[in-house]
């Protein structure tokens, strides 16, 4: 019998590939679609948006990654990966019916609760849209809590853009706001151009009772932050989500402290207002 | 007032003897030229005594190295991982010094607040820690400075200290008295423990006089950009003895090692000092420079526990002092950080 998983959080859960797919047009992210092979496992296993899971492989290592599906999506557990180092390089050697490992969910999420009622604004650049995609499915999926949704999502190319069909899936929905932006004019791509702090700006949409989530690069966040400041956004209105080194992602290795918040346990997900009382550590 | 026992130098073997049928005893002793916290040999007789060993004995509860999970060769069969058992031999520790006990109840918080960890808690609950109180206090002791003391009792079950012609025996927690109730001692007598609080009184007086540490958490505050760090750092060669021979310091890595016939999940010691320790995979480092790792340091015992947990990740051993090869003093940075103005901090250098 497998060893009961519940009481030691080192031991990962075993889980199945069901599905390999390339992500971006360069083929340096694929997402995994996995599966747990034990029902009890699955059963288990309840996260919000916005939480994240260390993969595992057996002789190679651990990483963590944002789970990118939403609780809303029925038997669907995914998520994307760069390829940026041992762990990840031999991640993208797999293929559908591999098995792997998963510890998790692990940290905070989104405030959902904080969000009932109001308006939502998403921005989103690059490879940081993995869990803001859990989030737009689960914000869809009980549409009436929320008020209006708007989605600024930029990449360099259009083929760098990460979940096509769920962009143009929203991109066609009446209740939503969906901007895709790529920063320079492409053949054939008849959106937006325009980095996403610029079309931010231009979209200007009103800081009254909504809560903006913004991932991205550091050099995105470093830009966005200042324009959502003259709509009128303030820090406690603000989120964004952190990836620090780290290990053990249950607060206890001591390598992803920002100041005296551990981005495994207190975050991933920080408001701004949490931020500016932390040390730029990050 | 806790129950108390005294143990005379003639029952001093036999007692011995009954603490090894309890379990693997493990005390202080000399080995490759190093005096030093091993398992003792069925006939080995531990020497107590003789100040505190270069190392600490965290080891005990959190080895070096460890493995987690074990896993066949067939790497990808992800259900054939198991895990290491932790280590659940019921196991004496012996003459540990009132600082390195105090060390515990913070590595306790640590490893078994929120998720619980397996592999120490076993160790915990099977060890059971018997200290002996500090004779002989170095010039690099600074335990008075943060609220410890040569008898210190915290985080030991049973606290030893030397008295004319043998021991005084103090229970300190339910499983050091369950434990002694049954050792057929007598109990000290009023003489006994007279000579003990003679011997505390001795040591202390030993001990230099020193500004308490008591509230430099609030005094850090306004420091993160001062200039004292980059100073602090300008003779570390980064090589992390400091964190190693530390009794509090607990940051681990965690890496996969493959063996002939399968491999292990290990974890093991890993250090702040390093700059590979927080370095991401783009490259970007949130810590640069040694100045940066120093502050990390001094920040997370004097600054960020307090504020998780309300502990300091220092105890006064002393030991970063005495092992540092360039003959760096985290007492005089600690000065210095008493001393920096705020302000100073505004001009940023690190």
């Amino acid at each position: 019998m497998a060893p009961c998983n519940c009481h030691n959080p080192y031991l990962p859960y075993p889980m199945v590939i069901r599905q390999v797919t390339d992500e971006v047009e360069d083929r340096s992210i694929k997402t995994y679609d996995l599966a747990f092979r034990e029902s009890a496992d699955a059963e288990a296993f309840r996260w919000q948006p916005g939480q994240f899971c260390e993969l595992s492989l057996l002789g190679v290592g651990e990483a963590p990654f944002g789970i990118a599906s939403s609780p809303a999506e029925p038997e669907l557990l995914r998520f994307s990966v760069k390829k940026a180092g041992v762990v990840t390089a031999a991640l993208h050697r797999l293929k559908a019916g591999d098995q792997i490992g998963l510890r998790g969910p692990l940290g905070n999420a989104f405030p959902l609760e904080l969000m009932r009622a109001k308006n939502v604004l998403i921005i989103g650049g690059g490879f940081a849209f993995t869990t803001l995609r859990a989030l737009i499915v689960s914000l869809l999926d009980q549409r009436a809590d929320y008020g209006d949704i708007t989605v600024i999502y930029g990449a360099r190319t259009p083929g760098l853009l990460m979940y096509r069909s769920d962009l143009d899936a929203w991109q066609s929905r009446s209740d939503m706001r969906m901007i895709q932006t790529i920063d320079q004019p492409y053949v054939g791509w008849e959106g937006q151009v325009g980095l996403v702090p610029a079309v931010l700006e231009q979209t200007a949409p009103s800081p009254s009772a909504t809560i903006a989530i913004v991932c991205g690069p550091p050099i995105m966040i470093r830009f966005t932050m200042p324009v959502l400041a003259r709509l009128g956004f303030e820090n406690q209105q603000i989120y964004t989500s952190l990836e620090n080194r780290m290990k053990c992602g249950i607060g206890k290795c001591g390598r992803c402290n920002i100041g005296h918040k551990y981005v495994c346990l207190d975050g991933p997900v920080f408001s701004m207002a949490e931020l500016s009382a932390l040390p730029p550590e990050y | 007032m806790p129950e108390a026992y005294h143990l005379p130098s003639g029952q001093y073997d036999a007692w011995l003897a009954t603490l090894r049928r309890h379990g693997r005893l493990i005390a202080p002793v000399m080995r490759e030229g190093e005096y030093r916290f091993d398992v003792l040999a069925d006939d080995e007789l531990p020497m107590l005594g003789r100040g505190l060993t270069r190392r600490s004995p965290k080891w005990v509860f959190f080895p070096q190295h460890e493995a987690m999970l074990r896993f066949r060769r067939q790497a990808d069969d992800y259900a054939s991982a198991e895990v290491a058992q932790p280590n659940n031999t019921p196991q004496v520790l012996l003459g540990v010094a009132p600082c390195d006990a105090a060390s515990l109840p913070m590595l306790d918080r640590i490893f078994m607040d929120n998720y619980h960890d397996p592999y120490y808690a076993a160790r915990r609950r099977n060890t059971l820690v018997i200290a002996l109180a500090c004779a002989r206090p170095t010039s690099t002791c600074f335990c008075h400075a943060l609220g410890g003391g040569p008898a210190d009792a915290a985080g030991a079950d049973l606290l030893l200290t030397v008295i004319d012609g043998g021991y005084l025996l103090e229970t300190i927690t339910p499983a050091g008295q369950s434990a002694a109730a049954g050792w057929g001692l007598d109990p000290a007598d009023g003489d006994h423990r007279e000579q003990a609080t003679r011997a505390h009184a001795v040591a202390v007086e030993k001990l230099k006089p020193i500004e308490s540490l008591a509230g430099i958490e609030a005094k850090l505050e306004g420091l993160f950009n001062h200039p004292l760090w980059r100073e602090a750092a300008e003779k570390c060669i980064a090589c992390g003895t400091c964190t190693y021979n530390c009794p509090e310091c607990h940051c681990f890595d965690i890496r996969d090692l493959p063996l002939a016939d399968g491999g292990e999940r290990v974890r093991g010691w890993d250090a702040c000092m390093y700059a590979q320790f927080t370095v991401h995979a783009s490259g970007h480092n949130p810590r640069p420079d040694q100045g940066a790792r120093w502050r990390q340091r001094i920040m997370h015992k004097f600054s960020y526990l307090p504020a998780n947990i309300g502990l300091y990740g220092c105890v006064g051993c002393g030991r970063c002092i005495t092992s540092c090869p360039v003959r760096l003093d985290i007492r005089q940075v600690l000065d210095a950080v008493r001393r920096a103005l705020p302000e100073e901090a505004s001009r940023g250098t690190v």
